[in-house]
């Protein structure tokens, strides 16, 4: 008797809360460069939970971190680097983050420029656009040059970094750039050059930079949001067609 | 008496509106903190002596543009007076695309205006012409109305007593609009100061080279929100200072000069 008059009061209760907490609708906060892989799982996840909506949120890493930590509301969030959700983990706002997919960094040039062929090929160019080193992206490009002063001798990142003409907030801005044709070539994510109409060059494996991308529940998320979480890194077949590689389970 | 209150009260509630999110960058002292970044000095003479030059220029080029919009009759001069407001609506971004497809690598002028594959395009001129862009606009619209209330007899006069076009703009025009130039001048030189959209699109972003106050806080905000609010505290000190030199540079009353006319 007791126990269904609670059980009736706590439904009232989390009714009254069903704004933000409604179990049909979850939202996702994805970094830009995982934002087509979340917006095809969330499509599919719909379509096998009918009732759920799953609401998907896109902007840069670091955004998506501050603005959690200002207390926006989420329930799954996908980042292009683990650093910023081990913080998250860390204050206490999400569960343990869990690897989701490796992305590796490539040169990209503009389409009808072939000059480029290796990375010391980033030493013979006039501009260059990097991502700033506020970013991930910077940081894992500004690494990458360093590793390869152990092919390209001492001095090579200093002899790159001197063809530099912009650091940009985002990778997208980086392709923004080579698109018109205004630098020569920049550091970017593999992921992103897919749909972009720009010439890549990969990088030798001895030397390429992986970034592994991660996801975590938010704390207090309802258990829906773990099967959102699943089926974001059982996607193996959508990660590797947007150029990333699912990391092992 | 209770009417002006009104007006107070009414008024009132702008300025607050207004001030309020501008003092509490400043009064919360957190920034302290942040004044030691590395990129507040770099930003802050690169922001001073670009737009500095960017008003200079504006100056040079508006002020002749300004008086022959405001003293032609042809119906050109109206829709031309239009025309060159038009970068003040554009989103800043797009200002900053425009500027790239005119004068960047693969813009329409690179083959024949610029020496063999120069483009001023990411280099500290392309800050000074991005600031340019968004600034005359303004000055012309300001200085352009300013030409119009000096008192055409006052020109008629002046001509009969033999002054030259130039003598007529320098020696007349220009002193009898003073108060109202300034103003223009002030208002570009602080949007000048403030440019961030077409600057990062057609300049870029890198310290010392083309890396202005607003880029280095937007650049600050990913990572170290206290140099950030150190960087717009800096920001807005320097924009103060401006505002109050020309407040003092401009004799009291414009009013009283204009309602003193005939």
């Amino acid at each position: 008797m007791t126990a269904s008059v609670l059980r009736a009061a706590l439904a009232v209760l989390a009714l009254a809360g069903c704004r933000s907490n409604d179990p049909t609708e979850l939202i996702v906060f994805a970094a830009s460069s995982l934002g087509d892989v979340a917006y095809e799982v969330a499509r599919e996840f719909e379509a096998a939970h009918p009732g759920v909506t799953v609401t998907l949120r896109t902007a840069g890493s670091q955004e998506l971190r501050a603005q959690l930590e200002h207390g926006a509301h989420a329930h799954v969030v996908a980042l292009a680097d683990a650093a910023p959700l081990e913080a998250l983990f860390a204050a206490g706002l999400t569960g343990a983050p869990l690897p989701l997919a490796e992305n590796e960094l490539v040169i990209a040039t503009p389409p009808d420029d072939a000059r480029i062929t290796d990375l010391a090929g980033l030493a013979t160019v006039e501009r260059l656009a990097l991502a700033a080193t506020e970013v991930p992206a910077g940081r894992h490009a500004e690494a990458l040059l360093l590793r390869a002063e152990t092919v390209h001798g001492a001095g090579f990142r200093a002899r790159v970094l001197a063809r530099v003409v912009t650091r940009d907030l985002n990778v997208r801005q980086v392709l923004s750039r080579i698109r018109l044709g205004e630098v020569d070539a920049g550091i970017v994510y593999a992921s992103d050059t897919i749909d972009a109409p720009v010439r890549t060059v990969r990088v030798p494996p001895e030397l390429a930079e992986r970034v592994v991308s991660a996801v975590a529940i938010v704390r207090d998320a309802p258990p829906l949001a773990a099967e959102l979480l699943s089926a974001l890194r059982g996607a193996h077949e959508v990660l590797r067609r947007r150029g990333m590689h699912p990391a092992a389970p | 008496m209770n009417q002006r209150l009104l007006l107070a009260v009414v008024g009132g509630l702008l300025a607050v509106f207004l001030l309020l999110p501008v003092l509490l960058v400043v009064a919360t002292p957190d920034w302290l903190d942040g004044m030691s970044h590395p990129t507040i000095l770099p930003a802050l003479r690169l922001s001073l002596w670009t737009s500095s030059v960017a008003l200079v220029l504006v100056l040079l080029l508006g002020t002749p543009l300004a008086w022959l919009l405001a003293t032609s009759t042809s119906r050109g001069a109206r829709v031309l007076e239009a025309a060159v407001q038009l970068p003040m609506v554009l989103p800043p971004a797009v200002a900053g695309v425009a500027l790239l497809l005119a004068f960047g690598r693969r813009g329409v002028l690179a083959g024949w205006l610029f020496p063999e594959s120069w483009t001023p395009a990411f280099s500290t001129v392309a800050v000074i012409l991005a600031q340019v862009f968004v600034a005359a606009p303004l000055y012309i619209q300001g200085a352009s109305s300013a030409f119009r209330q000096v008192p055409a007899e006052v020109l008629a006069l002046s001509r009969v007593f033999g002054a030259s076009p130039l003598a007529l703009l320098l020696q007349v025009a220009v002193p009898i609009a003073r108060p109202a130039l300034l103003a223009a001048a002030a208002l570009a030189w602080a949007r000048a100061l403030g440019e961030f959209g077409a600057t990062l699109m057609f300049a870029g972003n890198l310290v010392g080279e083309t890396q202005t106050l607003p880029l280095a806080i937007y650049t600050a905000l990913e990572s170290d929100w206290q140099a950030a609010r150190a960087l717009a505290v800096v920001l807005i000190g320097v924009a103060l200072l401006l505002l109050l030199a020309v407040k003092a540079l401009t004799p009291r009353s414009t009013t009283s000069h204009r309602s003193a006319r005939p």
